[in-house]
């Protein structure tokens, strides 16, 4: 007899179907049990690029480090969808840039628009009091350091493009009714505090991620209401990222207006501007970073110090690296104009 | 009832039954069930707040589950009825290759739809477990879902008189999760083009028109998201392009399996 009907073999057998269900749930046990036994950070040493490039680096650290990077940036990514209520975002291209498309802005109370719109507020409030003291008001908010966004913050373009970057017709159209897509003005923004196991999961893959830890303690502390933690969360980023400008500036920041500890904050913001000295080529949110420690650092040299000749030498130095640093001009003047100066 | 509609009812109903028997939906139910709960093992890293990414997690695995159920159960179906030779039994009831193709797409679509449902039912007490909600949008995305599962069994039967089993899985596939990343990309792909290249922006903008959008079918991040429910314009559009576009398919098949030489 030939060709007798067989059918394909299933993907399982029956008796396979508990032994992977069994399997699944020893792998979540064991993660469980192993997060639980050892609370202690994952070593630093094993996520950045310039680590995987060691000649003592193991395959399976350079693997899996590479792989926990990448997927560190790919919730970092999530994390900004969920911010803004799904809503996808792209880089523009030059040609976009060239033509004078805008990027998306914001004006909301986020928290990067937060601290960039209670800058001023604060900086002025600051001046406003006597030497040595702060003010419980400026305690409350904190600032990140997107000095590009100054009332808001900004993205490249919409996933899904406006009708009038759209040459899909009626798809087009459908396609911004059923998927998230923000007419100018009508965006909702996500719980932040939906945003906190993403930062904590983030770093948690790849703890030399400096700009997780920083927005990360500010959602925290800021929607969270939960200080300590915030404060802890960057202390975290600080071991494992000794030499991040950013989160020295954020952490020297964080002890100055919210903690009040200009003492613990100042060799914070002097060892930022040291890192910045040493490094030649600076990203942008280094950039950013720095500059914020300069004008810090002159705010709590002549407020918390009273010392304004080791403010105006901050505000020298920092200026002829970042001219056009608005405020840190206006601290030097407020400065130059003190009697006896 | 007539015989006609009997005999297409028994074949629709064979069709489910043959699926289920093989067991894939209970393996992929349970991979499912394993994959949603472990989301919520994220909790022990001292983190709470988690409704949109259970949901967001959850929704994606129904999604891929079930569309993998949907293109694999359905490649299989004419490739090894001509295999095992239990095609022709069939065709001589008599049953025209129309009403065989019918009952064929139907089956293949009843599996879909009771795979989709019984995986919205999962999700659905996980996400209530989780304390997350679900709107109104929910029952959109369903029904969307299943307008996207009728173009996709029409596609995939299509596509089987065609091609080999494997390759048919693999494009259809690559159709269905490649859709989105089309659909984005060839917007910003035209753009660039429109001054160096017209004619090949425009051919490629004729290209996206005449493919089909399984991108405009998913709701799924409005669900995450909470955001409130389409209009009916929209649903009343995508579910004319979703029947016109199975018609389409399934006319185009009926052409190619009436030729074919079994």
């Amino acid at each position: 007899m030939k060709d007798s009907p067989r059918s394909a073999p299933p993907l399982l057998r029956p008796a396979q179907i508990p032994l992977l269900a069994l399997t699944l749930f020893a792998v979540a046990l064991a993660g469980y049990l192993g997060r639980r036994l050892h609370n202690e950070p994952v070593s630093p040493s094993l996520f950045t690029y310039a680590d995987l490039r060691d000649s003592d680096a193991t395959p399976v650290v350079a693997l899996l480090g590479e792989f926990r990077a990448n997927l560190s940036y790919l919730l970092m990514m999530k994390t900004e969808q969920y911010l803004h209520s799904g809503i996808r975002y792209r880089p523009l291209t030059r040609r976009e840039i060239n033509l004078g498309r805008e990027k998306i802005h914001h004006d909301f109370e986020l928290p990067e628009a937060q601290h960039a719109a209670h800058r001023e507020t604060e900086e002025a409030a600051v001046y406003q009091q006597r030497p040595g003291e702060h003010s419980a008001q400026s305690h409350d908010h904190d600032h990140e350091h997107q000095h590009d966004h100054k009332h808001g913050h900004s993205h490249g373009a919409q996933m899904v493009p406006p009708p009038e970057w759209d040459r899909r017709g009626i798809f087009g159209h459908l396609d911004r009714a059923v998927h998230p897509y923000e007419q100018e003005g009508e965006i909702e923004h996500g719980d932040t505090r939906e945003m906190l196991p993403w930062y904590r999961l983030t770093t948690y893959l790849n703890p030399r991620f400096p700009k997780a830890y920083v927005i990360g303690a500010f959602v925290i502390a800021s929607y969270g209401g939960k200080l300590d933690e915030g404060e802890e969360f960057l202390r975290e980023g600080h071991r494992m990222n000794p030499e991040s400008i950013e989160v020295k500036e954020a952490l020297g920041r964080f002890l100055l207006h919210r903690r009040r500890k200009p003492a613990e904050a100042k060799p914070l913001f002097t060892q930022a501007i040291a890192l910045g000295r040493k490094k030649a080529d600076l990203t942008q949110d280094e950039i950013a970073a720095l500059s914020s420690a300069y004008s810090n650092l002159a705010l709590l040299e002549w407020k918390s110090n009273r010392d304004v000749p080791a403010a105006l030498a901050v505000c020298r130095e920092g200026l002829e690296r970042f001219p056009d640093y608005a405020a840190l001009e206006r601290i030097q003047r407020e400065l130059l104009a003190l009697p006896g100066t | 009832m007539s015989g006609k509609l009997i005999t297409l009812r028994g074949l629709v109903w064979a069709t489910l039954l043959e699926s289920i028997r093989r067991k894939d939906l209970y393996v992929l139910l349970i991979l499912s069930l394993a994959l949603m709960g472990g989301t919520g093992f994220i909790q022990f890293f001292g983190v709470s707040g988690l409704e949109q990414f259970l949901k967001d997690i959850s929704l994606f695995v129904v999604n891929v589950c079930v569309l993998v159920l949907c293109v694999t159960a359905t490649a299989r179906q004419l490739p090894r009825e001509i295999e095992m030779r239990t095609l022709f039994p069939l065709l001589a009831k008599p049953m025209s290759r129309a009403e065989y193709l019918v009952g064929k797409f139907f089956g293949s679509l009843l599996l879909a739809v009771v795979a989709l449902a019984l995986f919205a039912a999962e999700f659905a007490l996980i996400a209530h477990i989780g304390g997350a909600s679900l709107g109104w949008i929910f029952a959109q995305a369903l029904y969307l879902r299943i307008l996207s599962l009728s173009v996709v069994v029409a596609m995939v039967l299509c596509l089987s008189l065609v091609l080999t089993h494997s390759a048919n899985v693999v494009i259809s596939l690559m159709l269905v999760f490649g859709a989105s990343l089309f659909s984005r990309s060839i917007n910003l792909v035209y753009f660039e083009l429109e001054e160096t290249s017209p004619l090949v922006g425009k051919a490629l903008l004729w290209v996206y028109y005449f493919t089909p959008h399984f991108d405009l079918f998913d709701l799924s991040e409005k669900v995450v998201f909470d955001w409130p429910p389409v209009s009916w314009a929209t649903l009343g559009a995508l579910s004319l392009y979703g029947l016109a576009y199975t018609l389409v398919l399934l006319v185009v098949a009926q052409l190619i399996f009436r030729r074919k030489s079994i």
